[in-house]
C-alpha cells in the first residue's frame, strides 16, 4: 500500500465512523424516546438496528487492524488509528446500551408498568445530547466541545447518584410503584453508562489531536 | 541530569569545502542508552556521527567549528577537538561501524584480535577470550566458530558487518557509532544486532543512524530528527513517534515528505 492509498484508507476509516455515529446517534434518541413515551414499537426497531450496527463496527475494526499492520504507523496516524480502535468500540458499547434499554423498556409494558420517573426522562435527554456532542467533537476534532462532554459527564453522574436515592426511597416507604424502582435503576445505570463511553469518545478526541487525552 | 549526558554537542559547524553540511549543531547524549539519527538522505546524519570520532579528519577540506565535550570516559574528558587529544584512544573509546562493512583482507581471528593486539594484548590465550566473546556479542559465533582462520572477505555481506561490529567490540570501547549498520541485513540478523544494542546498553552508549524506522521506535530510548544539516527534533522515541512537535518531523516519519 502507497501512502497515498494509504491516507485515503484513513480518510475511509474515518467516514466509516462518522457514519457510525450517525446510526448511534438515532439509537440512543430512539431509545430515550421509546422510554419517555413507553413505545414498544419503536423500542423493537432499536433492538433490530443493533444487529446493523454490528457488522459496520467489525468492518471499522478490520480496516484499523489492516493499516495497523500493513502501514505500521506513527505520530498523527498512529493517534488516529488508536483512537478509530477505542472510539468504535465505544460507540458500539452505547448501541449496546441503548439496546439493553429498550429491552427493559418492553419488559415494563409486559408487565404494564407505568414510567413515572422524571428524572429518568432529563437523563435520558442528557445522554442524547452527551452522544451528539462526542460524535460531533471527534467528527472535527473539536476540543473544545470535547470538554464540554467532559463536563456533562459529572453532571450525568450526579443525576445517577439523585436516582439512586429516590429509588432507595419508593423501596424503602413501600411505595405503590416499589416494583418499577429495579428497572429504573437499571436503566439509569444504562445512561450513566452512555456517558461514560461518551466522555471516552471525547478523551480519544483530545488524544487524537494533541496525544494528550 | 549533566552527569548523565556522556557526550554534549555545542555549536557544531561543519564545511566540506564550501558547503556548510552542519549548521549549528547543539545536542547532548545520555549514557547507556541508543539514540537514533534519522531524517532525508544527505541530511547530515553520517557526517554528524563520524564528528563525535573525529573521523572527518580523514576527509580532505572538511573544517569542523564548535566542541564535543564527553563527560566521564577516562584520560578522555574535555573537548575532543582540543590540540593535544589522543585520537587512538578517542577511537578506542569510542568504536564506529559502518555502512558498508570494511572487514580487513585477513582471517576472521585476526580481524576481531587486530584491534586489541594494536593496544598490547599479546597472548593468545587472552586474544582467544575476546575474540570468542565479541563474535557472540555480534551474534555470529555460530557461523564462525569452526572456520575462525577462513578470510572475512569470503563472506557474506551480513555476515561481513557482523564482524565488523565483533571487532568494533572487541577494544572494549565506550561508545559505539553505528551508520546503518543494518540495511545489508535480513531480518534475522537485524534482529540480532537490534537485540545486542538493548543488551549493550548497559555498558556502553550507543549512537545509530537507520533509515528504517521501527528500528528507530525498537531499539532507541532519544530520537533526533535531522533536516539539511539541522537538527530539528530531538526527544525521547516515544514523544517523537507519538506527538512530534516539528511538522517536517512528522511529515518525514509518517511517509508524507516532500
Ligand atoms: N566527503 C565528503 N565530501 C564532500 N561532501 C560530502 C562528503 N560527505 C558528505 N558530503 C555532503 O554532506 C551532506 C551530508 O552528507 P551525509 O553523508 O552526512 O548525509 P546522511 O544524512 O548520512 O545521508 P544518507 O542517509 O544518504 O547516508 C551531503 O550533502 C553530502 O553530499
Ligand atoms: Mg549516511
Amino acid at each position: 500500500m502507497f501512502r497515498s492509498k494509504f491516507q485515503t484508507e484513513l480518510d475511509g476509516i474515518n467516514f466509516d465512523l462518522i457514519e457510525l455515529g450517525r446510526v448511534v446517534n438515532s439509537v440512543i434518541q430512539d431509545c430515550v424516546h421509546s422510554l419517555a413515551n413507553n413505545d414498544l414499537e419503536l423500542s423493537q426497531q432499536v433492538i433490530e438496528i443493533g444487529h446493523e450496527t454490528k457488522a459496520q463496527v467489525e468492518k471499522i475494526e478490520e480496516r484499523a487492524l489492516k493499516a495497523m499492520l500493513m502501514q505500521q504507523p506513527v505520530a498523527r496516524d498512529m493517534r488516529f488509528i488508536t483512537t478509530a480502535l477505542k472510539v468504535v468500540s465505544n460507540m458500539d458499547r452505547i448501541s449496546r446500551q441503548a439496546r439493553e434499554i429498550c429491552h427493559i423498556v418492553s419488559d415494563l409494558h409486559e408487565m404494564d408498568y407505568k414510567f413515572d420517573a422524571e428524572l429518568l426522562k432529563t437523563m435520558g435527554e442528557h445522554a442524547i445530547d452527551m452522544v451528539q456532542n462526542c460524535i460531533e467533537s471527534f467528527a472535527n476534532l473539536d476540543i473544545d466541545l470535547a470538554t464540554k462532554v467532559k463536563h456533562q459527564d459529572d453532571i450525568m453522574d450526579n443525576y445517577f447518584k439523585e436516582l439512586k436515592l429516590q429509588m432507595i426511597e419508593r423501596i424503602k416507604n413501600k411505595e405503590e410503584n416499589a416494583d418499577s424502582a429495579l428497572y429504573f435503576m437499571m436503566i439509569g445505570k444504562y445512561l450513566e453508562k452512555i456517558g461514560d463511553n461518551s466522555e471516552a469518545i471525547a478523551n480519544w478526541t483530545s488524544y487524537c489531536k494533541s496525544g494528550k487525552k | 541530569m549533566a552527569n548523565n549526558q556522556i557526550i554534549t554537542i555545542t555549536d557544531l559547524h561543519l564545511y566540506y569545502g564550501k558547503v556548510e553540511a552542519l549548521k549549528g549543531i547543539n545536542m547532548s547524549i545520555a549514557r547507556n542508552e541508543v539514540t537514533s539519527f534519522i531524517g532525508p538522505s544527505g541530511c547530515g546524519k553520517s557526517t554528524l556521527l563520524r564528528c563525535i570520532n573525529r573521523m572527518n579528519d580523514l576527509i580532505d577540506n572538511c573544517v569542523v567549528q564548535g566542541n564535543i565535550y564527553i563527560n566521564g570516559i577516562h584520560g578522555l574528558d574535555g573537548n575532543i577537538y582540543d590540540k593535544n587529544v589522543d585520537i587512538n584512544a578517542l577511537r578506542k573509546h569510542i568504536g564506529m561501524v559502518f555502512q558498508k562493512p570494511n572487514v580487513f583482507p585477513m582471517s576472521i581471528y585476526d580481524n576481531i584480535a587486530f584491534g586489541p593486539r594494536t593496544h598490547g594484548v599479546k597472548k593468545r590465550s587472552d586474544l582467544d577470550i575476546i575474540v570468542e566473546d565479541s563474535l557472540k556479542k555480534a551474534g555470529i559465533w555460530n557461523e564462525t566458530k569452526d572456520n575462525l582462520k577462513k578470510s572475512a572477505v569470503s563472506l557474506s555481506g551480513g555476515q561481513q558487518q557482523r564482524i565488523c561490529i565483533a571487532r568494533a567490540l572487541a577494544v572494549q570501547p565506550k561508545v559505539l557509532l553505528m551508520d546503518e549498520p543494518t540495511s545489508a541485513l535480513d531480518p534475522l540478523s537485524t534482529a540480532t544486532i537490534e537485540e545486542l544494542c538493548e543488551n549493550l546498553k548497559e555498558q556502553y552508549t550507543i549512537v545509530i543512524v537507520t533509515h528504517n524506522m521501527q528500528q528507530a521506535t525498537r531499539i532507541s530510548d532519544k530520537t533526533a530528527f535531522f533536516l539539511l544539516g539541522e537538527i530539528l527534533e530531538f526527544g525521547t522515541t516515544e514523544q517523537v513517534f507519538q506527538t512530534p512537535r516539528n511538522i517536517q518531523c512528522e511529515n518525514y516519519i509518517t511517509g508524507r515528505f516532500g
